[in-house]
C-alpha cells in the first residue's frame, strides 16, 4: 500500500460520496443523504492517511530527502482538497444539511483530480530555502484558511440561488425540491459570516508565520513579491467583508457577492500566482 | 472665514476620516491597486517599459511611479490614509468600549433589560433576602465573579465573560498600525546590501542595494569555507553553507569562529544579518607559461588581486578572465608595464592553437591553470523596524483571535420585591455566536428558576 493508492482510494470514496449527495438531492432519500457522509468520512480518514504515509514514506528514501508533505504543487493541491472537505465536514456536524456536499465536494474532488493529472507525483527533495519548520505552519494555516473560505464560496453561491429563485416564479418541482433542501437563506448568510470569520485569523497566522520565514530565508520579512501581494489583497477583501458586515450592515447578497469575489482571488492566490506570475513561490514548475 | 465654520469643517474632516466608509474605500483601493502591482512587471528601467508598452503608458509609469508601484507617492499616501483612518477610528470608539467592559450598567432599568436579546422574567413567592444568596452561587458556577448593586430595594446581580473579546479588535487595528510604524522604521533607519567574499578573505565593506553606495560594516567578515552539499545519488543542492568569522580589529571574536550559516539559518552580529544567499567560484591564482622574446620560457604564477614582477622588471597584474573562450578553454586578459613606464596589454589563452599577441612584444603568455576558490553571496540586512513587526504579528494574531473566537458574554440578574413575593428579571448579551449563547442562557435561565424552587421545598 502506498500513499498514492490511498489519496486515489480517498478520491474514489469522494466520487461516490458526490453522486450519493447528487442523488439525495433530486430523490430526497435520507438513507442516500447519510450514505453519502459517510463516504465523504471515510475519504477523508483515507485521505489523512495517506498524507500521513507519504510523510513517512519521504523518510524511508535514501538521501535524507524526509519532509513534511507541503512542498511541491502535488502535494499542497492534494492538502488543498482535504481542507476543503474537512470544512465541509465540520460544517456539516452543525448544520446537517447534506445538500452543501454537492457544492464543495465537486471542487476537493477537482483538487484531486488536478493533483492526479498533473503527474508530477513523485517525492521531490526539498531545495535549500524550503527546508525550514516555517515552510509547515505555513502551509498548514494557509490551506486550513482556504477550507474555511471555499465553504463561504459555497454558501454564498447557493444563498444566491436560492434568492434567485424565490424571485423566479415558474419553477419544476424537481428545482423546487432541491432548493428547499438548503438551509434558510438567513442561516446562509449567518454561515457565511461564520466561515470568513473563522478562516480571517488562520489567514493571518498564514501571513505571518509566510513573513517570519521570508524573514529567515532571504532576510526580508515583506518583498511584494506577487504571491505576498496576493494574500495580502485575500486578506484585504475579507477585512472589508468583515467590517461591511459587522459594523455597516452588509449581509444576504451584498456579503454573498463579496465573498464569491475574495474566493476568485483566493484561487488566484493560490493558482493563478503560480501559473501566471513570475516569482520566488512558483513551485519550480 | 469665521470660527464656526472652521470648527464645523473639522469635525466634518473628523468625522470623514474615522468613518468605516473611508475603510472599506482604501482596502477597495488597496487591494485593486496590489492587483495592478502584480500585473505590471516592476522595477524594470524606462527604456524597456517604453520598448515593452508604448511612449503613452510610459508616461503614466513615470507620473505614478508605477514601476516601483509599492512605493510610489499614491500608494505610500494611501497605506498613510489608511493608517490614520484606523487611528482615528480607534480613538474615536475605545474609550465607549473601555468603558463599557470595565464599568458596565450595573443597575440598567426594567426596560433596557427587556431590550436585551435575551431575556426572561418569572415570579416567586418568596422573598429577595431568601434566594440572593442560592442565585448568585448559581450565576457564580457560571462567571466566576458575580456583582452585586442595589437600589431602593432591589438587588441586581451582574456577570460577564470575556470582556477582553471586546478589545480584539483594538489590538487588531493597533497591531496593523504598529506593522506599518516597524516598516517606517526599517526603511528610514535599515538597509539592505549585499556582499561576496570569496573563501580565507575578509570584506569590511558592503554594497548597498540602491544605488552604488559602498558602507563601512565596522567590523570583518572572513569566509573560512563554503560548501554546497548535494542530496545523496542527485544533482539536487541541499544546503548551501559558509563558515563565517567574526574579527573586531583584526582579532576573531570569541564564539564567532567559523559559524556555519545556512539558507533560512542566517547570523546576527552587532544589528547586521547575514543571510546564505548565493555562490560562485573564483579564480585566485593564474598560471602561465611566459616566454620573453628572444629568451627561455618560464612559468610564473600570478595572484588574482596582485602585481608580479618579471626579473626584468616589468610589472604583471591579471585584468580578467572568461572561464570559456568560444569552447576553447579559459583566457586571460594581463595588463603589464614595463620597466620603462610604458603600459601594455596581453591576451593568454589555454588553447595552444590560438594567437599570443604582437610579434613584436616583450612577452607572449600561454595560460597553463587556473585555481578557483568557491565564494559566498549574502545578504546583508540592518532592520531596526523587525521587533515592532513581530510584536504587530503577535497582536494581530492575538486580537483577531480575540475578535472572532471568542464572545463578551454579560448577563444580568433583577430582583425586584414584589408584594410578598419577588420578581426576577433575567437578561443577557453576547457580542458574538448570539445562538450559542442562546442556548446557554435558556440553560442557565433554567438552573436558577430551579434553584429557586429548590428553596422553596
Ligand atoms: C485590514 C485592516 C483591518 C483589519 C484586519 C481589521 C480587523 C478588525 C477586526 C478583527 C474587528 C473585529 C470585528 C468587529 O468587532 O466588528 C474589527 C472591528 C472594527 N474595525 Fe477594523 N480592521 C481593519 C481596518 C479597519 C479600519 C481602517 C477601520 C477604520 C475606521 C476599522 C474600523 C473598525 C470598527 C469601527 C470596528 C468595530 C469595533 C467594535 O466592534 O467595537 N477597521 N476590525
Amino acid at each position: 500500500m502506498t500513499s498514492f493508492n490511498l489519496l486515489n482510494g480517498a478520491t474514489t470514496a469522494y466520487f461516490i460520496a458526490f453522486w450519493l449527495l447528487v442523488a439525495y438531492a433530486g430523490l430526497r432519500r435520507e438513507t442516500l443523504g447519510r450514505m453519502g457522509i459517510v463516504f465523504t468520512w471515510v475519504g477523508l480518514i483515507v485521505h489523512a492517511m495517506g498524507i500521513g504515509l507519504r510523510w513517512y514514506e519521504s523518510y524511508q528514501l535514501p538521501g535524507d530527502v524526509g519532509h513534511a508533505p507541503f512542498a511541491n504543487f502535488y502535494e499542497s493541491v492534494v492538502f488543498f482538497g482535504w481542507a476543503i472537505v474537512l470544512a465541509f465536514l465540520l460544517l456539516d456536524l452543525k448544520l446537517r444539511r447534506r445538500v452543501i456536499g454537492v457544492f464543495a465536494l465537486p471542487l476537493a474532488l477537482a483538487c484531486m483530480g488536478y493533483a492526479q493529472l498533473s503527474g508530477r507525483d513523485a517525492i521531490e527533495p526539498l531545495m535549500p530555502a524550503l527546508r525550514s519548520r516555517w515552510l509547515t505552519y505555513h502551509v498548514i494555516s494557509c490551506f486550513l484558511a482556504y477550507g474555511a473560505f471555499t465553504m463561504s464560496f459555497c454558501v454564498s453561491v447557493m444563498y444566491l440561488l436560492k434568492e434567485r429563485s424565490r424571485n423566479l416564479a415558474p419553477q419544476t418541482a424537481w428545482w423546487h425540491g432541491f432548493i428547499g433542501l438548503f438551509p434558510g437563506r438567513d442561516t446562509l448568510d449567518d454561515v457565511n459570516y461564520r466561515a470568513v470569520a473563522i478562516g480571517f485569523p488562520i489567514w493571518t497566522v498564514g501571513i505571518v508565520t509566510g513573513a517570519a520565514w521570508a524573514n529567515y530565508a532571504w532576510g526580508r520579512y515583506w518583498s511584494w513579491d506577487p504571491k505576498e501581494t496576493w494574500s495580502l489583497i485575500v486578506w484585504f477583501i475579507y477585512a472589508a467583508f468583515l467590517h461591511a458586515r459587522l459594523s455597516r450592515g452588509w449581509s444576504g447578497r451584498a456579503t454573498a457577492w463579496l465573498a464569491i469575489g475574495g474566493f476568485v482571488a483566493t484561487l488566484f492566490c493560490y493558482l493563478g500566482v503560480n501559473l501566471l506570475l513570475p516569482g520566488l513561490h512558483s513551485y519550480g514548475s | 472665514m469665521n470660527f464656526g465654520n472652521l470648527s464645523s469643517l473639522l469635525a466634518n474632516l473628523w468625522s470623514g476620516l474615522r468613518s468605516l466608509k473611508l475603510s472599506l474605500l482604501t482596502l477597495f483601493f488597496l487591494a485593486g491597486s496590489s492587483v495592478l502591482g502584480t500585473i505590471l512587471p516592476q522595477k524594470l528601467s524606462i527604456a524597456e517599459y517604453h520598448q515593452r508598452l508604448g511612449p503613452v503608458a510610459t508616461h503614466l509609469i513615470r507620473f505614478l511611479q508605477l514601476d516601483d508601484m509599492y512605493h510610489s507617492w499614491w500608494f505610500v499616501g494611501l497605506l498613510g490614509l489608511f493608517a490614520l483612518n484606523l487611528a482615528a477610528c480607534t480613538v474615536h470608539r475605545l474609550p465607549g468600549v473601555w468603558r463599557q467592559i470595565t464599568r458596565p450598567n450595573l443597575t440598567p432599568s426594567d426596560r433596557w433589560l427587556q431590550n436585551r436579546p435575551q431575556f426572561c422574567e418569572w415570579r416567586v413567592a418568596k422573598s429577595l433576602e431568601a434566594m440572593e444568596h442560592r442565585l448568585t452561587e448559581t450565576l457564580r458556577r457560571r462567571f466566576s465573579h458575580v456583582r452585586r448593586d442595589t437600589k431602593e430595594g432591589t438587588v441586581w446581580l451582574f456577570a460577564q465573560k470575556q470582556p477582553w473579546a471586546r478589545l480584539g479588535a483594538y489590538v487588531t487595528h493597533l497591531a496593523i498600525l504598529i506593522i506599518l510604524l516597524g516598516g517606517v522604521v526599517g526603511s528610514k533607519g535599515g538597509f539592505q546590501g549585499y556582499v561576496t567574499i570569496v573563501e580565507g578573505h575578509t570584506v569590511e565593506r558592503l554594497r548597498l542595494n540602491d544605488g552604488q553606495k559602498d558602507v563601512s560594516l565596522g567590523f570583518g567578515v572572513r569566509c573560512d569555507r563554503f560548501a554546497v552539499e548535494y542530496y545523496a545519488d542527485s544533482d539536487r543542492p541541499k544546503e548551501f553553507r559558509s563558515l563565517l568569522t567574526i574579527l573586531e580589529d583584526g582579532r576573531e571574536v570569541p564564539g564567532l569562529v567559523k559559524v556555519p550559516v545556512r539558507v533560512n539559518h542566517p547570523l546576527r552580529y552587532r544589528g547586521l544579518t547575514f543571510y546564505q544567499s548565493g555562490y560562485g567560484v573564483d579564480a585566485h591564482l593564474f598560471r602561465f607559461r611566459v616566454k620573453p622574446r628572444g629568451g627561455d620560457p618560464f612559468e610564473l604564477e600570478v595572484p588574482s588581486d596582485r602585481m608580479v614582477s618579471l626579473p626584468d622588471g616589468t610589472s604583471l597584474a591579471v585584468a580578467g578572465y572568461l572561464p570559456d573562450f568560444e569552447g576553447r578553454g579559459p583566457v586571460a586578459g594581463l595588463q603589464f608595464v614595463s620597466p620603462d613606464g610604458r603600459p601594455g596589454r596581453a591576451m593568454a589563452f589555454y588553447d595552444p592553437d590560438l594567437g599570443a599577441g604582437r610579434a613584436d612584444a616583450p612577452y607572449t603568455f600561454r595560460l597553463l591553470s587556473i585555481d578557483q576558490r568557491w565564494y559566498t553571496g549574502l545578504q546583508v540586512s540592518r532592520d531596526p523596524g523587525v521587533p515592532l513587526v513581530w510584536l504587530g504579528c503577535l497582536l494581530l494574531v492575538l486580537g483577531t483571535l480575540a475578535a472572532f473566537y471568542f464572545s463578551h458574554q454579560c448577563v444580568w440578574l433583577q430582583l425586584k420585591p414584589d408584594g410578598s413575593g419577588t420578581c426576577l428579571r433575567f437578561a443577557g448579551q453576547a457580542h458574538r455566536h448570539g445562538e450559542s449563547f442562546g442556548k446557554r442562557f435558556a440553560n442557565l435561565c433554567r438552573d436558577l428558576q430551579q434553584s429557586v424552587s429548590e428553596e422553596l421545598s
